[in-house]
């Protein structure tokens, strides 16, 4: 189905107008579960312009396989490979138990690997990066 | 390995998954800027959200018409009220006004200038009520034909666009974002 036959896409630009061309490049990278996407797209723009709703919008309607995560929640690497692993593993079993992973990033990059052995097809992994000023302090003492 | 490659490793972590031939990683990166830092500077999809002009901040505000002259606590007493058509007009104007007083220079979002629409409406369709007189025959309330330009010349001699009132609205707005947390917020 191409991008301006797709019903989702057309409800989609009722909702949030002006920015089709915007839902038009996700359709053309994440749209296709059976074709391999970029691993790593970003998308930018002013604060309050319709990044995070489009976007979950759109991977709502295309009824993607996504995982979300706020970087104003999972201030550490801990934290976010705890949550990146839990939400992973929520996938494969939504009654599995939650994990807690310590603050060594490789074992957690292990545990990453070890959780995306047994699932399949395309996962979107949305970071979402609140550039508020304390998320800008705390990026420059991590100095990421 | 140091915290300060956190973002290295993130932007990484789709070559984990490529291992595994069922499972694709996908990561999408949704920030103001773009910290080409950790990516070393290499070229990367990006799909920029440019920052709306006033007509498209206009058809999106149009989305949020008011049906009613009326809100949820000032009903009214007989059956009536203006077209649909009417409204949208009358409320085109009012965001239209509020872009050009509160949003030129200070930059405002969407949803700060309806929340400011949504605060003048009562005020600037009152005169629209106050004239409104009782068909004997239906026993509805008509309206008379509605010049938005009438309606603003009403509201600036209120000082709903001008003087110290703009600016009081702006900062009772801001008092209640960070009381109440933003309205963006509550919309997602």
């Amino acid at each position: 189905m191409t991008f301006d036959s797709n019903p989702g896409i057309a409800r989609l630009d009722a909702i949030y107008p002006c920015r089709r061309d915007q839902f038009r490049m996700l359709y053309l990278l994440l749209g296709d579960p059976n074709f391999p996407s970029p691993p790593v797209v970003c998308l930018t723009g002013f604060p309050k312009g319709g990044k995070r709703s489009c976007a979950r919008a759109f991977l709502k309607e295309t009824s993607s396989t996504y995982i979300w995560i706020d970087c104003l929640e999972t201030l550490s690497p801990a934290l976010f490979f705890t949550k990146l692993v839990n939400e992973l593993r929520k996938l494969e079993d939504p009654e599995s138990p939650r994990i807690r992973l310590n603050a060594d990033t490789t074992s957690s990059v292990g545990a990453v690997r070890e959780a995306l052995q047994s699932l399949n097809g395309k996962i979107v992994l949305v970071w979402f990066l609140r550039c508020t000023k304390l998320t800008i302090r705390l990026l420059r003492i991590l100095d990421v | 390995m140091a915290p300060g490659s956190l973002l290295s490793v993130l932007t990484r972590l789709p070559t984990l998954a490529s291992t595994s031939s069922n499972v694709q990683l996908v990561m999408l990166l949704i920030s103001d800027s773009l910290p080409l830092r950790a990516f070393d500077a290499t070229p990367l999809p990006q799909i920029d959200f440019p920052a709306y002009t006033k007509p498209e901040i206009q058809k999106i505000l149009g989305l949020h018409a008011p049906d009613s002259l009326y809100s949820t606590s000032n009903r009214p007493d007989v059956e009536g009220d203006l077209d649909p058509a009417e409204l949208k007009k009358i409320w085109n104007g009012l965001t239209s006004a509020v872009i050009d007083t509160y949003g030129v220079g200070m930059a405002l979002d969407v949803p700060t200038i309806l929340k400011i629409s949504r605060n003048l409406w009562p005020e600037i369709v009152q005169p629209i009520i106050d004239h409104g007189v009782i068909e004997e025959e239906t026993g509805e309330m008509v309206y008379g034909r509605v010049d938005f330009t009438g309606l603003f010349a009403l509201a600036k001699r209120k000082g709903l666009f001008t003087g110290e009132e703009v600016l009081k609205r702006f900062l009772n707005l801001n008092a209640n974002h960070i009381t109440q947390g933003s309205f963006y917020e509550s919309r997602v």
